[in-house]
């Protein structure tokens, strides 16, 4: 009863808004609004982009970038999704819902006139591969493009870059600060709570549908995300050269997937291939009983997302399991 | 040997020459399948790989490696291998053309296309359902080619046909399947790695799948010797001597689309070995397919296990896919023949 009553006053909200001119991007109702003022100007790896006026019609390709602009109350008219949710890309995890939803974009390879044909006035890319290639290809529609920042390459932007540089375009930057402070007292809490994670080694890792296995590297969202716990990422991975976002692991050596902690993902499969696999139990952490498999869909989103929203999601649902694997001998 | 109603058979090398080929083969066969059980990012000393397999340990860590990742890759790789070599000899044999192989007659590329479908309009992420999509691809493109080529007919059917059909119906689908993959760039992420050719990440349930198509397919190509033989003469000479030109076309057609759609179905589309692989044997044996054919069964699985080997070890501890090892390996050796002269006879 009570959500069909919000869905009216939405309805209505929207009608109006509509019938005004829509001279504001439809913003979350009783959202402060931030400090708006234009034009802005947003450092990234290809140089500063000035955003002239309040943005219109957003364009979200980056990793998150959508969920991220909607948090800061902004709905993007084009949105990729890169955990693959489906219907208007959003998952459980993000609180907010579009009154229109967004044309669905690629992830890997944008068609650059289906971009075109939204008639954009800012495109995000705050967390994608971060070539100069992709970004030339956004910036020749003559739109602003806020790319990755510097280092952000391979998808490895922090969840405080891409919020930050989100709400900056957007002129939203103090609501941007709201949400960083509001995740980051909520990381305290679990700290707080949970001393026993300080220091401990953890893997995350993700398996994909043909069997191959790989540990993210420590600057990547999700663990970024578990070392906000307190927890820190295998030095066994971290000493394995490379410039991807995460290192392959073979079956053959499955021993490089032991910490005191072992976090697996199904990618784009379920998570019966993990468990199910007995290489997977012979790795010591796994057999001692201290390997998670993220075998609920939205949480391994959630947990992927590295977003706010998603942050918020797995911090309710990860920490429990986590800690009761670190605490066991 | 008896003219009257036979076909006459092409030269032969000298009967124990002939055999010790074969031995010499079928060694190089065993060595490669040990290399294989044997060599792996994993250090494994031969008495564990060997207690691995007599007196499997499932809770110890070494035996799994062994019965979990190199067995599988082995079977497969024997697999693929058994289908692509005699699956190569076939279609250089029924087209008459020296740089025939499964792939010029479409086949790879009908597999690839049910593949891609099935990826990206079905939503399937499962290499176990890719082996059937794969099937399924390869039969309908060499129906396909077979009813433009006009294959079974009393007549119209030769090789140049057959050939212009398959490379048709190859630049056909390729486009549709490129423009799948273009409109949807989330599929493209698991076709790469089918479609690169890899012995990795396949289980022995694939196996399993696979072996009674490429076991049956075998059989039936096995039986082809004296027919190919006999095409190899022109189909008016082949008729002369009373064969059913269609028919024959028709069964050893047959037993190349089961082979060539069961390694394609297992393995990816590997390049390269349905090629050189004929041309190998073909120098070691001479014309006569009678010998070729399971001379090839034996060289192919040697070549991709190699392959195999040297891509698990060469950019350790990275592993480079079979496909590839095989093209870069593959290339050279056709160039050499070529360069030999001595491949078209």
């Amino acid at each position: 009863m009570r959500r069909s009553l919000v869905a009216v006053v939405a309805v209505l909200v929207a009608l109006l808004a509509g019938c005004s001119g829509g001279e504001q991007p439809a913003g979350a109702p009783g959202a402060p609004a931030g400090d708006g003022t234009f034009p802005v100007t947003v450092p990234t790896a290809f140089g500063d982009v000035t955003v002239p006026q309040a943005p219109q019609r957003v364009v979200a390709l980056g990793w998150s970038d959508a969920e991220t602009a909607l948090a800061l109350g902004v709905q993007p008219v084009g949105a990729s999704d890169w955990l693959a949710v489906g219907g208007d890309g959003l998952g459980p995890w993000v609180t907010q819902r579009y009154t229109t939803p967004p044309q669905k974009l690629g992830t890997l390879e944008v068609d650059l006139e289906q971009v075109a044909a939204l008639q954009p006035d800012l495109i995000l890319d705050t967390r994608a591969s971060g070539t100069r290639e992709r970004h030339d290809q956004l910036a020749q529609l003559g739109v602003p493009v806020v790319g990755i920042p510097a280092g952000g390459e391979n998808y490895l932007t922090p969840w405080r870059d891409q919020l930050r540089m989100v709400g900056a375009a957007l002129g939203k930057s103090q609501e941007a600060a709201r949400l960083q402070s509001e995740l980051e007292n909520r990381f305290a809490q679990a700290r707080q709570q949970n001393p026993a994670l300080n220091g401990a080694t953890v893997v995350s890792g993700a398996k994909n549908t043909l069997g191959e296995y790989a540990a993210y590297v420590g600057r990547t969202g999700r663990v970024e995300f578990l070392r906000e716990l307190g927890l820190v990422n295998s030095p066994a991975v971290e000493a394995v050269p490379t410039e991807n976002f995460s290192v392959p692991v073979s079956r053959e050596r499955m021993n490089l997937l032991d910490a005191r902690v072992t976090i697996m993902q199904a990618i784009s499969g379920n998570a019966a291939d993990i468990t199910g696999d007995p290489l997977w139990g012979t790795v010591p952490s796994v057999a001692a009983g201290r390997g998670i498999v993220l075998d609920d869909q939205a949480l391994s989103n959630a947990f992927a997302s590295s977003s706010v929203p998603g942050q918020l999601y797995a911090l309710d649902r990860m920490v429990a399991p986590i800690a009761a694997a670190v605490a066991k001998p | 040997m008896t003219a009257v109603a036979t076909v006459p058979e092409p030269p032969r090398t000298r009967r124990g020459a002939g055999t010790a080929t074969t031995l010499l083969t079928a060694a190089a066969l065993l060595v490669a399948v040990v290399a294989s059980l044997a060599v792996g990012p994993r250090a494994l000393p031969p008495s564990v790989v060997l207690d691995a397999l007599t007196a499997f340990d499932p809770t110890n860590a070494d035996h799994l490696v062994v019965t979990e990742v190199r067995l599988p890759r082995t079977l497969i790789g024997l697999l693929a291998g058994l289908a692509l070599g005699p699956a190569g000899v076939l279609a250089q044999g029924l087209t008459r053309n020296p740089i025939a192989e499964p792939g010029i007659l479409g086949l790879n590329t009908g597999a690839a296309l049910a593949v891609v479908l099935a990826i990206g309009v079905l939503g399937i992420r499962s290499l176990t359902a890719y082996v059937w999509f794969g099937f399924l691809g390869a039969g309908l493109a060499a129906v396909v080619v077979a009813g433009v080529a006009g294959i079974g007919g009393r007549s119209a059917s030769s090789p140049a046909t057959l050939a212009l059909a398959g490379a048709a119906l190859t630049a056909g689908l390729g486009s549709v399947t490129t423009a799948v993959l273009l409109t949807d760039p989330d599929a493209f992420e698991d076709y790469r790695f089918w479609q690169v050719g890899s012995l990795a990440g396949r289980d022995l349930g694939i196996a399993g799948q696979a072996a009674p198509f490429v076991l049956a397919g075998l059989a039936l190509a096995l039986l082809c010797g004296p027919t190919l033989n006999a095409l190899a003469l022109g189909d008016d000479v082949a008729r002369s001597f009373g064969r059913h030109v269609g028919r024959d076309r028709a069964v050893c057609g047959l037993a190349l689309v089961v082979l060539a759609g069961a390694a394609t179905a297992v393995a990816g589309p590997i390049a390269f070995v349905g090629l050189t692989v004929p041309h190998l044997v073909r120098a070691l044996a001479g014309p006569d397919h009678r010998r070729l054919l399971p001379l090839a069964a034996l060289a192919a699985p040697t070549l991709l296990l190699v392959a195999d080997v040297v891509g698990r070890v060469v950019a350790s501890p990275r592993e480079v896919q079979v496909g590839i090892v095989t093209a870069v390996i593959g290339a050279p050796v056709f160039i050499w023949f070529v360069r030999r002269k001595r491949f078209v006879r």
